[in-house]
């Protein structure tokens, strides 16, 4: 049958696919592959594996992260798996066993080789360099056998060959179907990852504008006091803003630790009766105690709302988060108008603005976890992208409804926000 | 120290803007604020600071347009410019940007004083 070019490569070659079968004791993974990788000279190795207890990709220990130029372990393997893939079944004459392999060469003499038995293979394992005299002998090995398999198929009966053929096409269906879905949960690995970059990023600079007021707050009102002005009106002053900061902290970190519960289950509500126009009116004009001229906000009753059955502080963190949503995302100013209405056996709030509005195809992307519109983040309006995301979390643990309506960019926006009417009157 | 000196604070959030402008007031200095890279530019169409402390991530105008409409126009040149921000990479924004220096939110006001005592250098030593 089939002969690799050297015998020293012909060795290695089996040892690689031996190490499928040792490989399926999972304490001895690491250290076989680490092994393995030793001996073969290579300088790194990364074993990949839909094994639970050793979930994504990991570096063996002592190896690096990434290839020497740079690139990561997940760009080479999509750069292999688009050019010059070989696959095929490999006989191992040391012990005359059939293994399931599927090899990707790279010209570098890099080797990307998917281990396993029938049915499927469990390990990817990426060795480099591999020694070219290997990678090569793998080329021929593949061509060998496909040459050999021909052959074979020349001289056997048709149904004999369709048989071989179909077992062939299905193996290396199997094979092909596991690389493509090795691909896309490389590809979700990656995504995940720069969600979470993302989201780290964002937080450590929405929690520090709060924490600069605050540091550079108390330590003007230091000086203050050590010049005896500890009292004056421009202490308290900068005393309100620093109130404000910590304020805004609090309820940055409240989200976080909202977002946290959320992930264990629902949040716990406490319901009653709640009347909503008073909530929206108390909200309101809180906010228009520090809103500057370049604003005007109004609230409107269209006719008699229905209250509410809610938790009335959760209730009110929505009504605020959308306020603060209508101020924030108008950074020119305008009109914000809060209106109410009975709608549907509920109470309809909307809430009206003129700013930078949401881009078409990106109404729903804002109530995703740290999700945010792409011109919010262009145009470096703060925000972690949690505020939507808890809206609707609340909202619905309510029964009722919340969404976004915009004609586009610069066109401002309308949040609405639906409550089932509790069983009493209008007010 | 720093009597009759002027200084263009340039910040997005209101409370830092108004609690910096307050401190710095106090330290003798006399400062323009503004909300924005747009504000800013406005403000030194007729008034020469001798420092400008700059944000860079503000809504309408951001620090990196601000620097660009201000070389173009040619506002100010050779004024020093102090960055503060909780950007990543803030020395290389430095570079980029032709800033004297930077600092990294959340700062001591301490150390703004000192940095901009350093940028703006001794008056003294100016006539």
């Amino acid at each position: 049958m089939s002969s690799l070019n050297s015998q020293g490569s012909h060795a290695l070659l089996a040892e690689l696919v031996g190490l499928s079968r040792w490989l399926a004791v999972p304490e001895r993974r690491l250290q076989a592959a680490r092994g393995l990788a030793q001996r073969l000279g290579a300088d790194d190795l990364l074993l990949f594996t839909h094994d639970p207890e050793i979930e994504g990709v990991l570096p063996a220990p002592g190896f690096a992260r990434t290839l020497p130029d740079g690139r990561s372990w997940r760009a080479f393997l999509s750069a292999v798996q688009t050019h010059g893939t070989y696959h095929g079944e490999l006989a191992v004459p040391s012990d005359g066993s059939q293994q399931s392999v599927l090899g990707v060469a790279a010209d570098d003499g890099t080797l990307v080789v998917l281990l396993g038995g029938a049915p499927l293979p469990e390990e990817v394992l990426v060795l480099r360099p591999l020694l070219p005299m290997l990678a090569a002998a793998l080329r021929g090995e593949v061509a060998t056998r496909s040459a050999t398999a021909q052959a074979v198929l020349a001289e056997q009966s048709n149904a004999e060959a369709e048989a071989l053929a179909l077992s062939l096409d299905r193996a290396r269906a199997r094979l092909e179907a596991l690389a493509h879905e090795n691909g896309r949960l490389y590809r979700e690995a990656q995504e995940a990852v720069r969600a979470r970059d993302q989201f780290l990023s964002i937080a450590s600079h929405e929690l520090r504008t709060p924490l600069t007021g605050m540091k550079s707050g108390v330590q003007i009102l230091r000086r203050m006091h050590d010049r005896g002005e500890g009292s004056s009106p421009r202490a308290e002053q900068v005393l309100q803003r620093v109130e404000i900061a910590v304020d805004r902290l609090s309820e940055l970190t409240q989200d976080l630790l909202d977002v946290a519960s959320l992930r264990l289950g629902r949040l716990p509500l406490h319901l009653q009766s709640v009347d909503l126009v008073h909530l929206a009116k108390h909200v309101a004009g809180e906010r228009r105690e520090y809103l500057d001229a370049r604003y005007t906000l109004e609230v409107s009753v269209v006719a008699p709302t229905p209250m509410v059955l809610g938790d009335p502080t959760r209730l009110e963190q929505v009504a605020a988060n959308v306020l603060d949503n209508a101020i924030k995302y108008s950074p020119a100013g305008g009109n914000i108008s809060v209106l109410l209405e009975p709608h549907d056996g509920g109470a309809l709030l909307h809430v009206r603005d003129s700013g930078i509005g949401v881009p078409i195809g990106c109404v729903e992307t804002i109530f995703e976890p740290f999700g945010r519109a792409p011109n919010a983040q262009r145009q470096h309006v703060p925000g972690m992208g949690l505020g939507l995301f808890l809206c609707r979390q609340i909202v619905e643990q309510h029964a009722g409804r919340v969404w976004v309506e915009s004609p586009g960019e610069n066109c401002g926006t309308t949040v609405n926000v639906w409550l089932p009417a509790a069983r009493e009157k209008c007010v | 120290m720093f009597s009759g000196r002027r200084v263009l604070l340039v910040d997005d959030d209101d409370g830092i803007r108004e609690m910096l402008a307050i401190g710095l007031q106090d330290e003798g200095l006399d400062v323009r604020a503004a909300r924005d890279g747009l504000q800013a530019l406005a403000l030194l169409a007729d008034w020469h600071p001798d420092a400008i402390v700059l944000d860079l991530m503000m809504p309408t105008m951001d620090g990196w347009m601000f620097r660009d409409e201000q070389r173009r126009h040619g506002l100010a040149p050779g004024v020093p410019v102090v960055i503060v921000s909780a950007a990543l990479d803030l020395d290389r924004h430095v570079e980029l940007l032709g800033a004297a220096t930077s600092l990294v939110k959340p700062f001591d006001f301490a150390a703004l004083l000192a940095t901009l005592q350093r940028v703006m250098g001794d008056p003294e030593s100016l006539t």
